[in-house]
């Protein structure tokens, strides 16, 4: 029998596992989507240095300062170290300056002021009216490849994962939880699992698992929306330096930059709606740290939704702590068995987990001691699958195809090494046949959505209009799914990537959303998603993997 | 040359003097040059290119929803559809003369053939189809040669080419039996010769002329096309079956497989499209208007409301073009002939109002079935297609607001007819000028 059930597939149950297996302790992982399909790969892709809650939350800011060390020594294959900045423009209060400078040194954040001369060499499409520039540890980190890391290391020390399984209730014995019952999304079939104890990592959605165990637990979803610029508009993240607010981050990303965010609490954490006038005031107050943000090509707006834990009284939610809680619900509510964890950032997920689970292990009887903090969570790429891929596709392509799969390397290799293999089926993003095979492979029957998140298939210029159709038919080709699969595949994969082109639509893009519309019509005739069939129900309709 | 109508005259120097100047090559602008010069007027046409016909089916739509649902500012309502169908009944004649007939599909009796949405329709007795490449019957009005889909229910083979880009016959079968496992539809596929591993569609139909070659692609197919099928079956293949020579190719096939061949609407670059181009190219020159591909207009010179003259650029170098009355062809967001600055929409060469529907610019939906708004995105006219306060500049074609050529299934009709009447227009100005005397 399992000692431990984590729900949520996100960065926080991924670390959360890996804890729990690094001591030893049985567990699964049960996941209502595919891994990392909510807030933690929806937000910025910031790794907080702590600069941005220095002044209020001093906690939080010490905490971002150590974890930020870790993540970076334990997850390299996750991170860019990109570094960051905090610019000060003429507007904003030079007083608040000064208190952050201090903050800072306070919360052991590394700051160093920057030569303005220096900056606009290094910076040039910062605004003008920039007074102040300090450095900070930021960086960028994928919370895809992070997570996926987390899942790979646990998996390797006998733990288990099972997405597309939505928890619909708890399984009691009188006041205690003794496991969960799941539906399969795909199937629809429910099956239990038990466990001696259940600990809700579920994010945005742990109101609801709480609920089930009929105990209180506040999560407040607070959605943020962001825009995906085309092309790096900065080379390092660039935080605005005043009172943290909208609009005021930007972190570039692979071959994109990300400007974020808005705050707006939302009764459902499924809204991840784009209000175009969230888009609006993001781009007017980009703009002022970044003129070029008015004008430069949007590839897409998406939204996340932040688990904030607090209140619900106040309606500004940026006044609401980012930091974390655990909760025993058996000394808080007097129901055994479960555990929940609320709040935080992506940045503090390895503490988190250490947290949950020095709870959990006390309630186990394991005295095992956490080592995430010192342990790589995976071991270097192999060189020999490095090798074979510089041999194969270059050098350049062999290092993102190494960053994308760092737990799967030697088969995503060996199936680029078959005929047809290197053939290039995204050709924004440099995917090839053989990539998305060898993914396709490891998952059963992927959706291409899942093929996207773990390969940045149709994430790239063309927004998968050319490449989606492409995909679909190799899958095909491979007798991977059946060709009557194809049009609904296709429908599913379409209407998602619409979603986040339609929010930021407008300029330059309307010329690539016409061409995508243009092929989907009149050259394919494709056919629309079903009435009554949302994306998040064909998106949630891969069988993902055991 | 011998084709050049007699007394056409020729446009040499810096500073050239059409009585009208088409600007764009595409399927609206190509249309203009026809009707412009059917009226008696000396034409010019100057391109960047062939517009956006790669990306196009190589078919002309007319309409495939009914026409009452068409918005107040649609360009069938600015000319009527007795006007639409007139100038695709001239389009037709004047392509079947130039030796690419197009075969319209259901009775044209103004308006009384629309039919519901795209891909709903294709049944006896109603709008032409193609079949795409995933296995739907789209409609449309005037068919290309060898693109007919055969009709419902008659048995299909599809043949595939493996290494093909974008095309498995799988899919297209299986999109044609529509959920149904016993309809007649099977599917093969062969390795070309030398078994390459990607295979571009334009490339492979220039192989496909060659005689040698097809005779040895013939071959393979022979070898695997099932014995069953009679004549009465068709044979559906990518439509890669040859370039100029489409319809030799296409015949070769008919005839060695003892079978009725059709062809596949593939994803761009769609050799159907840029069969359609040289069909066009063909019958301007045989016209006698004189076309200059690879110039770029970037200058005009407007006087009270005239266009007094359009500077072009290319690897010539810059010429000058003053005519009596201009065209603009130059296309929409895909043609470039409307470009962006920021977030707002321009018409860069004479800086024409453009009109942006009001409120969301998308639905919420990638196919709805009223369409989106950003497509509607365009230059507004008058009757004779004048933007306001020009006497004489006419527009034609994917720079005209208030369409959406996708969800209306539309988009050819709209070039053919308002290119027709735009050039007829412009021809029309310039005789009342005594511009034949010039």
């Amino acid at each position: 029998m399992l000692q431990a059930i984590v729900i949520g597939g996100g960065a926080t149950g991924a670390g959360i596992l890996r804890d729990l297996a690094l001591r030893g302790v049985k567990a699964a992982l049960v996941e209502q989507g595919d891994l990392v399909h909510g807030t933690s790969s929806r937000y910025h892709g910031l790794l907080h240095s702590g600069g941005r809650y220095a002044v209020k939350d001093p906690e939080s800011a010490r905490e971002c300062a150590v974890e930020n060390e870790i993540v970076r020594r334990i997850a390299p294959f996750a991170v860019e170290p990109c570094g960051g900045l905090f610019v000060r423009l003429e507007q904003d209060d030079p007083s608040y300056a000064e208190r952050w400078v201090a903050a800072c040194r306070e919360a052991g954040i590394p700051v160093e002021e920057v030569d303005l001369d220096r900056l606009r060499r290094e910076e040039p499409l910062l605004a003008e009216s920039v007074r102040e520039a300090y450095a900070v540890p930021d960086a960028s980190v994928d919370g895809w490849r992070l997570v996926q890391g987390n899942v790979a290391a646990a998996e390797a020390l006998g733990a288990r994962v099972l997405t597309y399984r939505k928890v619909v209730g708890l399984l009691m014995d009188g006041s205690r939880v003794t496991g969960v019952r799941l539906r399969n999304v795909a199937t629809g079939e429910e099956e239990c699992l038990e466990a001696e104890l259940v600990i809700n990592a579920a994010g945005a959605w742990a109101g609801q698992i709480a609920a089930m165990a009929s105990v209180p637990l506040n999560v407040v979803a607070d959605r943020g929306v962001l825009l995906v610029y085309h092309g790096r508009l900065t080379s390092r993240v660039v935080n605005r330096l005043r009172k943290p607010g909208n609009g005021d981050i930007f972190v570039p990303t692979g071959s994109v930059t990300l400007l974020g965010t808005t705050a707006t609490p939302v009764p459902d954490p499924d809204d991840i709606s784009v209000p175009q006038e969230e888009v609006d005031e993001l781009m007017r107050l980009g703009a002022e740290m970044l003129p070029m943000a008015a004008t430069a090509r949007i590839l897409r707006a998406f939204a996340g939704v932040r688990p904030l834990f607090g209140s619900r009284s106040g309606g500004n939610t940026r006044e609401i702590s980012r930091g974390f809680v655990v909760i025993d619900h058996a000394a808080e509510h007097g129901v055994q068995g479960l555990i929940s964890v609320a709040g935080g950032k992506l940045t503090t997920y390895r503490l988190m987990a250490e947290k949950v689970v020095d709870v959990a292990a006390a309630h186990l009887g394991v005295t095992a001691p956490c080592r995430t903090a010192e342990e790589p969570i995976l071991p270097p790429p192999d060189p020999a699958a490095i090798q074979r891929l510089i041999h194969l596709v270059g050098r350049d392509r062999a290092q993102a195809v190494a960053d994308r799969h760092p737990a799967s390397l030697p088969e995503i290799a060996g199936a680029i090494d078959q005929p047809g293999g290197r053939q290039i089926v995204c050709e924004c993003e440099q995917v090839t046949a053989g990539e998305l095979i060898g993914t396709a492979r490891q998952l059963g029957s992927p959706s291409l959505g899942d093929l996207r998140r773990r390969t940045r298939l149709g994430m790239g210029t063309c927004q998968g209009g050319f490449c989606g159709y492409r995909a679909a038919l190799l899958l095909v080709r491979e007798g991977i799914i059946e060709a009557e699969q194809v049009p609904s595949m296709l429908a599913g994969f379409q209407a998602e990537r619409w979603r986040g082109v339609r929010g930021g639509l407008g300029g330059m893009e309307l010329r690539a959303a016409e061409l995508n519309y243009a092929l989907a019509r009149a050259q394919l005739a494709m056919e629309p998603l079903p009435a009554g069939k949302t994306v998040e129900m064909i998106e949630l309709g891969g069988a993902g993997n055991d | 040359m011998t084709e050049r109508a007699a007394g056409t005259p020729r446009f040499r120097g810096r500073v050239r003097r059409p009585q009208v100047l088409v600007i764009g090559g595409g399927l609206a602008g190509m249309t203009a040059a026809l009707a412009a010069r059917r009226a008696g007027a000396s034409v010019a046409v100057v391109a960047e290119g062939a517009g956006v016909l790669e990306l196009a089916s190589g078919c002309i739509d007319r309409l495939a929803v009914p026409l009452d649902s068409l918005p107040r500012e649609h360009p069938y309502r600015l000319l009527g559809m007795s006007v639409v169908d007139e100038e695709l009944a001239a389009f037709q004649r004047v392509m079947e003369e130039a030796g690419w007939p197009l075969v319209p599909g259901g009775p044209v009796d103004g308006g009384a053939t629309d039919v519901g949405p795209a891909g709903a329709g294709c049944v006896d007795g109603g709008p032409a189809c193609v079949i795409t490449a995933l296995g739907a019957r789209r409609p449309t009005y005037l068919v290309a040669p060898g693109m007919a889909a055969p009709p419902p229910g008659d048995p299909i083979w599809v043949a595939g080419f493996r290494g093909l880009r974008d095309f498995h016959p799988a899919v297209v079968a299986a999109g044609l039996r529509g959920g149904d496992p016993s309809a007649p539809v099977t599917w093969g596929e062969i390795d070309l010769p030398g078994s390459p591993e990607d295979v571009h569609p334009v490339a492979l139909a220039r192989q496909l002329e060659d005689e040698d070659y097809r005779r040895e692609v013939i071959e393979r197919v022979r070898q695997i096309r099932p014995r069953e099928l009679g004549e009465g079956a068709t044979a559906l293949f990518p439509a890669v079956l040859g370039l100029t020579g489409a319809r030799a190719v296409q015949d070769a096939f008919a005839g060695a497989l003892g079978m009725r061949v059709s062809e596949i609407l593939l994803p761009p670059p769609s050799v159907p499209g840029l069969r359609l181009a040289e069909a066009l190219r063909r019958a301007v020159h045989r016209a006698g208007a004189d076309v200059a591909i690879g110039a770029r207009a970037v200058e005009a010179t407007v006087e009270d409301g005239r266009v007094r003259r359009v500077v072009t650029a290319g690897p010539g170098g810059r010429i000058t073009y003053e005519a009596d009355a201009y065209v603009l062809a130059t296309g929409g967001l895909l043609g470039n002939g409307l470009t962006t600055e920021g977030r707002s929409v321009r018409e860069p060469l004479f800086g024409l109002p453009v009109t942006v529907p009001e409120g969301e610019l998308a639905d919420a939906r990638f196919l709805p079935e009223e369409g989106h708004a950003f497509v509607r995105i365009g230059v507004t006219v008058d009757g004779r297609l004048r933007p306001p306060g020009f006497s004489n500049l006419f527009v034609c074609g994917r720079t005209l607001a208030g369409y959406d050529p996708y969800a209306e299934g539309c988009g050819g009709g709209v070039a053919v007819a308002t290119g027709g009447v735009a050039g007829a227009e412009a021809a029309r100005l310039v005789a009342g000028a005594g511009g034949e005397t010039r």
